[in-house]
């Protein structure tokens, strides 16, 4: 009976404290914090390296990249967000200029960016910006395409990545 | 860019036609040369002029296009436009 009346003692001990924050929680707190801003972060855009495959072009312009929704081109894959949304031979077999799979993304991000931008509060209209990695071996008529897309889908301000000549 | 020469063209500008190696990835360095002198007397004569549109053909290599804006911007024709040789509207090429 002495025994086990010490050892819950022992454990009441352990748990209590003495009024202030122990460090687990505020770890805890902290680590949601953490989570909180990055989640906000990426869903606003993202910056990433171009996915295997796409040699991004060379060129001698100094510019820092920005927070953006990203398309990425390859010679058989247009790519927006890591996913597969269209083959390069389905946005060249047609004459429209609009990229049917990728309007549609775009209007999903899109949708997705005003209602984060709403639960903000921002009031300022959310700035759209969108960064091509086009593989440098493309053909002009492709990006032709994926920047109309991007235009007339609400993404009129375009980055165009590339990697600096040394 | 048209077939195997660039055109240089624009309002109070008489038009220049520069050699081009059709299919090349970017301009060589003559080419580069004249086109960057012809585009730097453009921007001397007209000082206010940071606008430019840079027309490519359907199978243009992009790093061809990429090379151009940097020819263009080192000129001082900073603002870029992309457009398709054929009746495509122009699109605003933003900061590479």
């Amino acid at each position: 009976m002495r025994r086990r009346r010490s050892r819950a003692a022992g454990m009441m001990e352990r748990y209590t404290s003495d009024g202030g924050l122990t460090l687990t929680s505020m770890m805890d707190i902290l680590t949601t914090l953490l989570f909180f801003v990055l989640k906000s972060y990426i869903s606003g855009g993202e910056v990433t390296v171009p996915p295997p495959g796409v040699t991004l072009p060379r060129s001698t312009v100094n510019a820092a990249m920005h927070t953006s929704v990203v398309v990425a081109i390859d010679h058989e894959d247009i790519i927006m967000g890591g996913e597969k949304v269209a083959t390069v031979r389905e946005a060249l077999a047609t004459d429209e200029l609009m990229i049917a799979p990728l309007a549609k993304k775009l209007e999903e991000a899109r949708s997705q960016m005003d209602e984060i931008a709403q639960r903000k509060g921002e009031k300022r209209e959310v700035a759209r910006l969108a960064t091509i990695q086009g593989d440098a071996g493309i053909e002009f008529r492709v990006l032709q395409k994926v920047m109309y897309t991007l235009d007339r889908n609400g993404f009129p301000d375009i980055e165009l990545a590339v990697l600096k000549k040394a | 860019m048209r077939g195997d020469v660039y055109v240089i063209e624009g309002h109070g500008v008489s038009p220049l036609l520069v050699p081009r190696r059709a299919g090349a990835a970017s301009p060589d360095s003559v080419a580069a040369l004249q086109l960057s002198q012809a585009l730097r007397a453009i921007t001397a004569a007209h000082p206010d002029t940071k606008d430019v549109r840079i027309v490519a053909e359907a199978r243009t290599h992009y790093q061809e296009v990429i090379a151009l804006m940097d020819v263009a911007r080192a000129a001082g024709l900073a603002n870029a436009a992309l457009e398709g040789a054929g009746d495509e509207p122009a699109v605003p090429g933003g900061g590479s």
